[in-house]
């Protein structure tokens, strides 16, 4: 009898996890720079600060797609393509459904960093 | 797999019954035997958890009402301006022991009673996994709550705010033992609240029912294990904070002390980063509780299962990154307030997620309005309000407006009562006959309803008119004419009504309600475990689940269960046991043994709290002694109780399955519990690090180490790194030699890791003091000697850890199979090890590679 440990959740919530070393780097590199730096730097012609934010938000964009569309190609591949309540489905629906949430949040926490100065 | 294989899977449902019927004779008459409870005065020794469950939740209601009679004393003296009848000092006193004994004894115990009470029998498991830890969580915050409360009595209640903000709280500004009396008395619970966590996190993941996959637990079982995993990773910050300020209010390490390199703003970050997430660990496990209560009430499944549990789990994590967003008037750049605004409203979506479900949920059937669907109407009601403020001051420049004022009383009150209080009502009313076999009354129920909804609209709305005129918030008086006045009489009326409802409650509960284990049946005809006939030992055997709603999908459970033809109908060891199943697919992988009533926890629990209170006061002796007398009785409690060993070979459990009873290494339950222990640990040594980060950051480079503070040679943090290594590889070959049976050069080989463990702690101390590095000087000082003292702590504890195993190894309880406890020290001592390494790199690499050193 096949037993699945505790790996499937960890799984359907590491898109989360992403979100929150996003939201944890972007948040430190911010104030960090802006107290040791201050905002008037460039790289390639960019300002430091919203290049390295939107950079860091790029590749959070990046792994949590691939988290949900690796989901999505077992789940398609697998028995019903849906949310089931038989396993691995549910997780694996979960973890598509969690890597949206994550997205979602990633870009509607990085935005401001086109609208606003970065050290006012 | 076929028709044909399927039926020989003990647990498909084309599988016929596990075991057969009638049952052999005594059978049942064991179980009852196994499972009784303590009578007379010999109650206070029991563990069960339907019986803790209930006196938990009473007690918590209890508290509830202590606390809301201090808001009652608070709106008297406001009804009229000027008016003398509490004077600011017990006004302070109030609103402080008010807001925290309904954040931390309130708000929290009780949902951890919802989930004493409810878990092990929504899961179909016997009892909690750790019935006496649940108990000893219990005891120590029955004790401690009380006495917390006392303190007003005596004039020495905190009263620097719910959130005891420093530099108010430290010694120069409140040098009394009020604040203290925050920090210990509080900080003890917290240690409870986390116990609880830890149970149910086991529970949740290894003791479900055959079958209930992670898609069939019920929702409520869900949001019970994002609360407490939640508690798991906010709870450590807040312990940390409040370790930081005592230290700093008893020794002078200056942490929060500007003059000498502190920060204040560095408790804010701390103490929010539990703050906010509490809000959510108080509101997810009630719209848990919502997302079962309606089904039930309109007869229908909740509709869009998934994606509310995606939702739960999504506010678990966005939770987190809230916690700036009541600082926003602190002067952090736009930019950092932007971030956290962002997650503000980002959070709001998977809380929408939530109530569009529940509304489509009513939408599909036909609603039932019984007592406990008026209170979730109630709470739609009065929740959405206080979300809709939310989003108001989730705004950066609308919270600069109203910062500190009414409004946030307003608001903070909506979210909190509608979001927690009335489903916990709902919960009690619709809980209540699963313990008493009766309903409570529908005519009392209604009354209390109306009552508490006007009461508290009546009460709270006002306040966000006067919030918006002006008036702040910690007053204890306002003068006449600025227009407050109609407003603030208004909010005293409503608090009196708002009461009036409590009390019928109360009074129902008296009249209404009697605890009975026979139960009464499926009251309101729902669908979930819970309402299968239950006894001491919960269900008579362990059913098979093939769904959400096992009970609405197959009508004759309830029968089959009760007559014994599901799994483990018996006890297999004479002892209390429960089946112990797969994280993911909840595949049955062994039965446990768990603990039955007895003593030492109870005493543990008083003896904690006995030395966090004394401690209080300065009475250094008195708390010594309780603390010795909890450290004998934790030691005799988890040397009788845990780790009991192979009791017998493996047996069958029914449907041809032979279980073993007793498992070591990751698949014990006691692993799970030390690893959730670990992530406890981690997140508080995550706050560590952050301390120290945050201080070089407000420091500055040329600030961290001060000017004229040298660091020892690299030399010394390399040795004692070496020695912690050292220590490691002995624990790893100890590992080999037990494997070989060679119990007591195994114990030898423990105890010479502990000396070079040890052995590089003091290294490591004795070079950072010849190097004249203080902790009472600077915040760098303090900040390594917060570091010191978390690793010296730790190595306590390895201490105790090391002799233990050394003792169980001499009395002939360890060897190549038992050997659970040798398993769990060495996860824990892992851990120990990189904590200690890290330790090392932040006091010796960071300030070389970050600062000025």
């Amino acid at each position: 009898m096949k037993v699945a440990g505790f790996s499937p959740v960890l799984g359907a919530v590491s898109a989360m996890l992403v979100w929150a070393a996003h939201f944890l780097v972007i948040y430190t590199v911010q104030a960090t720079l802006c107290v040791r730096i201050g905002s008037g730097h460039e790289v390639l012609g960019l300002p430091l600060i919203p290049a390295t934010v939107l950079g860091l938000t790029a590749a959070a964009l990046v792994v949590v797609v691939i988290i949900g569309l690796r989901a999505r190609n077992r789940l398609v591949s697998g028995m019903s393509g849906q949310e089931g309540e038989d396993e691995p489905q549910f997780t694996l629906w979960m973890t598509m459904a969690i890597a949206l949430v994550s997205a979602l949040a990633i870009v509607w926490e990085a935005v401001p960093v086109l609208i606003l100065p970065p050290c006012a | 797999m076929s028709p044909q294989e399927d039926r020989h899977d003990p647990l498909s449902p084309s599988a016929p019954l596990p075991n057969p019927a009638p049952r052999p004779p005594g059978e049942l008459e064991e179980l009852e035997r196994v499972w009784v409870r303590p009578k007379g005065w010999r109650m206070l020794s029991m563990v069960n958890n339907n019986w803790i469950g209930t006196i938990y939740i009473g007690m918590s209601l209890l508290i509830f009402v202590l606390a809301g009679s201090l808001a009652l004393l608070m709106r008297a003296q406001l009804i009229v301006p000027n008016n003398d009848l509490i004077g600011y000092d017990l006004y302070n006193q109030l609103f402080t022991t008010h807001g925290t004994m309904m954040m931390f004894l309130f708000a929290v115990p009780v949902v951890e009673a919802f989930a004493v009470y409810l878990l092990p029998a929504l899961l179909g498991a016997r009892d909690l996994p750790f019935p006496r830890l649940g108990a000893f969580a219990f005891w120590a915050y029955a004790v401690g709550s009380l006495a917390f409360f006392s303190s007003i009595f005596f004039g020495i209640a905190p009263d620097g705010g719910w959130f005891i903000y420093p530099p108010l709280t430290s010694t120069r500004y409140s040098p009394g033992v009020n604040i203290d009396m925050w920090l210990l008395g509080i900080g003890f619970i917290e240690i409870s609240a986390i116990a609880g966590a830890i149970e149910i996190i086991v529970g949740v993941f290894r003791t479900r029912a055959p079958g209930m996959t992670l898609a069939r637990m019920p929702v409520l079982v869900w949001a019970f294990l994002v609360f407490a995993v939640m508690i798991v990773f906010a709870f450590p910050a807040v312990i940390w904070a409040t370790i930081l300020l005592e230290l700093e209010r008893a020794f002078d390490w200056p942490f929060y002390i500007v003059d000498r390199g502190g920060d204040p703003l560095l408790w804010q970050h701390l103490f929010w980063f539990f703050g906010h997430p509490e809000v959510y660990i108080i509101f997810l496990p009630a719209a848990g509780m919502v997302s079962m209560i309606i089904p039930t009430m309109v007869g229908k499944p909740l509709v869009g299962y998934g994606l509310v549990v995606v939702a739960l789990v999504a506010t678990g994590f966005l939770s987190f990154g809230l916690w700036v967003h009541h600082m926003y008037a602190t002067g952090i750049p736009n930019l950092s307030l932007a971030f956290f605004s962002g997650a503000s409203f980002a959070v709001s979506v998977p809380t929408g997620i939530q109530v569009f479900a529940w509304i489509a949920t009513i939408a599909t059937g036909k609603m039932r309005l019984e007592v406990p669907m008026l209170f979730i109407l109630g709470f739609l009601f009065i929740f959405v309000l206080g979300g809709l403020t939310g989003v108001m001051v989730a705004i950066v420049p609308f919270d600069w407006q109203v910062h500190d004022t009414y409004f946030i009383v307003a608001h903070l009150h909506y979210v909190l009562i509608g979001g927690m209080v009335f489903p916990v009502f709902a919960g009690i009313y619709y809980w209540a006959p699963n313990a008493s076999g009766k309903k409570m009354s529908h005519r009392l129920g209604c009354w209390a309803f109306w009552l508490l909804f006007i009461g508290i609209n009546l009460t709270f709305f006002p306040m966000h008119i006067s919030g918006l005129i002006g008036m702040p918030r910690r007053v204890y008086t306002y003068p006449e004419g600025m227009g407050l006045e109609l407003w603030n009489l208004l909010s005293t009326i409503g608090a009196v009504v708002a009461a009036a409802g409590v009390a019928v409650v109360l009074f129902d509960l008296a009249r209404n309600f009697r605890m009975g284990m026979s139960g009464g049946g499926n009251i309101w005809g729902a669908g979930t475990l819970e309402w299968l006939p239950q006894g001491n030992y919960a269900a008579r055997s362990i059913p098979r689940i093939h769904s959400r709603e096992p009970l609405w999908d197959d009508p004759d459970l309830a029968d089959k269960v009760k007559e014994g033809r599901y799994f483990l109908p018996g006890s297999l060891t004479g002892r209390r046991e429960t089946l112990v199943t797969s994280p993911t697919h909840a595949i049955p992988q062994f039965v446990a043994v768990i603990g039955s009533p007895g003593w030492a926890h109870l005493i543990a629990a008083l003896g904690t709290a006995g030395f966090f209170l004394s401690l209080t006061f300065k009475l250094v002796w008195v708390a010594g002694a309780f603390g010795v007398v909890g450290f004998i009785a934790m030691l005799r409690w988890v040397w009788t109780g845990t780790d009991v060993g192979p009791l017998r070979p493996p047996a069958d459990i029914g449907g041809g399955l032979r279980l073993p009873v007793y498992a070591s290494g990751r698949d014990s339950l006691g692993w799970w519990a030390m690893l959730t222990l670990v992530l406890v640990d981690s997140a508080a040594f995550a706050s560590l690090i952050f301390t120290h980060a945050f201080l070089w950051l407000v420091n500055g480079p040329a600030g961290w180490p001060p000017p004229g503070t040298s660091l020892p040679g690299l030399a010394w943090p390399l040795g004692a790194g070496l020695l912690v290594l050292a220590g490691a590889g002995l624990i790893w070959l100890s590992d080999r030699v037990l494997r070989q049976g060679r119990r007591r050069a195994m114990a030898l080989l423990v105890l010479a890791a502990l000396v070079v463990h040890l052995g590089g702690l003091v290294v490591d101390f004795g070079a950072i003091w010849a190097a004249g590095i203080r902790p009472t000087w600077h915040a760098f000082g303090a900040s390594v000697f917060a570091n010191l003292f978390w690793q010296g702590f730790h190595g306590a504890v390895l201490l105790i850890m090391a002799i233990y195993l050394a003792a169980r190894s001499f009395a002939g309880r360890l060897d190549p199979v038992w050997r659970a406890s040798f398993d769990n020290v060495r996860l824990f001592w892992s851990y120990c090890v990189v904590q200690a390494l890290v330790g090392l790199a932040l006091t010796h690499l960071f300030p070389r590679l970050a600062g000025g050193a």
